[in-house]
């Protein structure tokens, strides 16, 4: 690791700390120091930004200084956005108090979600003259700003950082600037699979710190945050198996991972005590589930739907190509029972790919037994472009740190 | 004749190709430099942030903060004008606008697109647009 790349794995990792921070005064009602901690972090931003840049990541420099722009040139109107996160953010501003949405006014808002990004945007409402519909939504982009450093700092050369850009633009399109979850799910997820792989290989307590940090708040971030990190989970845990049955970093992760829990608890027990219901859960009944599991037509639908959008077109792309060049490096392994892999890349590849079926399966039947009428449409439109993201994003990354990569370890550079 | 570098090429249409996508990310978000410059202002995108179909909520913001309600509830017929698949969407801009102010069942404070729905217990105080604001006893 290079002194460059030291200093923004620390810048990082003080922007995720005081965002939590600010998360945990909010829970404790420590409305003192809101002023002085959102500055600190627009301060870390900032820093970021402009005086940690390399030549190698200027480019990304200019991504966040224009999506800065254009961010604060634009109303909020998504709909998700405005019902949800925004109206989360507005409820604290204005009643300076997390737990409002727990009197469960407005159903409609999800008032079981994690009101954690929620906090934020109200914090550095704090910091102008009072609530408006542009300003916001920054703090999405101030903690995207932390995965999308850290998932370049594995990226090689020029090349690849150009094209991780041109992944977050096509795929996220507006999503990183409108106020919506998604961006932030898949670029936090992307950055959890690589943690989960360095925990297991080495012991190292700045990695333990950024990985408390990184699943806290990659919990927080949204219900579908909770499957995504049980199935990365899951699929480490048979990886092990495996591969290492005696690693003995294991121990590590899991104490990391409860620990990281502890916030993500807290506010289900706050749902769950207040009585407050899942809106995806609201529709799930047995009779609905039966009259649906026969129905072809709507796999077909659903199949298509998930499929057939450009994010997923050029994930899928590339993952077919990384498939036939695995095809051919590992063919001679395909009668034994393990492939032993070359490299790290590979590796995480392959990990990846299996956390993507395994959502991807879950997103298939969570669409299936909803009680949303498909035939409209327009839920199952507008929800597939955005609940495939964690998985287009993420075959992506890696697909491109397999093809660019001649290294075969995976390090900071 | 010099020879084109391939890697350079690439380079220059995935680039080009991302300023056109920077573009039209700025399309969909609607961009404007009006904002742009007082995005640290009260209010600033009120105005912008919702859809044309949906100005009746405008209309009932602006009385809210007139006549300084912190409750009201409303007739359904105010986006009766609307198609179906839009009434949701319009419920859900008047609860999350109009906040602080609550939708309150019982509030003494109604909005109706109708003039002589709510009966003789009920007084126009304010009206807007095509809607109008009822206080009842």
């Amino acid at each position: 690791m290079n002194v460059d790349n030291k200093k923004i794995l620390k810048n990082i990792f003080f922007i995720n700390l005081f965002i939590l921070i600010n998360y945990i005064f909010y829970i404790l009602n420590f409305s003192l120091f809101f002023k002085l901690n959102t500055l600190i972090i627009f301060f870390l931003f900032s820093y970021l930004i402009f005086f940690n840049l390399n030549k190698d990541n200027i480019f990304l420099g200019i991504f966040f200084i224009l999506f800065s722009i254009i961010l604060l040139g634009s109303a909020t109107q998504d709909h998700d956005a405005r019902s949800i996160w925004l109206f989360h953010a507005k409820r604290i501003f204005f009643d300076n108090n997390i737990y409002s949405q727990l009197d469960n006014y407005a159903d409609f808002s999800q008032n079981d979600y994690n009101p954690f990004v929620a906090s934020l945007s109200a914090s550095i409402v704090h910091l102008i003259k009072g609530w408006n519909e542009v300003f916001p939504k920054f703090a999405n982009l101030i903690l995207a700003s932390c995965p999308i450093f850290f998932l370049q700092l594995f990226l090689k050369n020029k090349l690849q950082k150009i094209l991780f850009v041109f992944f977050i633009l096509f795929i996220f399109e507006k999503r990183l600037i409108n106020g919506e979850m998604d961006a932030l799910l898949s670029l936090y997820y992307t950055s959890i699979v690589i943690l989960f792989f360095l925990l297991l290989r080495e012991k190292n307590f700045f990695i333990f710190g950024l990985s408390i940090l990184f699943f806290t708040t990659f919990l927080l971030i949204k219900s579908e945050s909770f499957f995504l990190f049980l199935f990365t989970f899951f699929i480490y845990t048979i990886f092990l198996f495996f591969y290492n049955k005696n690693n003995k970093n294991f121990f590590n992760l899991l104490m990391i991972i409860l620990f990281s829990f502890i916030p993500f608890l807290h506010w289900k027990y706050l749902v769950f005590k207040n009585n407050i219901s899942n809106w995806y859960l609201q529709g799930f009944n047995l009779l609905h589930i039966k009259s649906k599991i026969f129905d072809f037509k709507e796999y077909l639908n659903i199949f298509s739907e998930l499929v057939l959008v450009k994010s997923m077109f050029i994930a899928l792309i590339l993952f077919f190509i990384v498939m036939y060049n695995f095809f051919l490096k590992y063919n001679k392994f395909f009668n034994s029972k393990i492939i032993i892999f070359n490299n790290d890349f590979d590796k995480l590849f392959f990990i990846n790919s299996l956390v993507c079926f395994l959502y991807f399966i879950f997103l298939f039947f969570i669409f299936l037994f909803s009680n949303i009428d498909l035939n409209i449409n327009e839920f199952l439109e507008a929800g597939s472009f955005r609940y495939t993201n964690p998985i287009s994003f993420s075959l992506c990354y890696f697909s491109t740190l397999v093809l660019f990569n001649r290294e075969k370890k995976l390090y900071f550079k | 004749m010099k020879k084109i570098n391939l890697i350079k090429l690439i380079k220059f249409i995935i680039l080009f190709t991302m300023f056109i996508q920077v573009i039209l990310i700025m399309h969909r978000n609607n961009f404007s430099t009006k904002l742009l410059f007082n995005f640290y202002k009260i209010d600033t995108g009120v105005n912008e942030s919702v859809y044309k179909r949906y100005n009746s909520v405008h209309d009932i913001l602006y009385m809210i903060k007139v006549n300084k309600i912190n409750n009201f509830n409303y007739d359904p017929s105010i986006y009766m004008n609307l198609d179906k698949i839009y009434h949701e969407t319009f419920r859900q801009r008047i609860f999350e606008l109009s906040y602080p102010a609550r939708v309150i069942k019982d509030s003494r404070f109604i909005f109706s697109a109708n003039k002589n729905l709510l009966g003789n217990n009920c007084t126009i105080i304010s009206e807007k647009g095509r809607i109008f604001l009822y206080e009842c006893r």
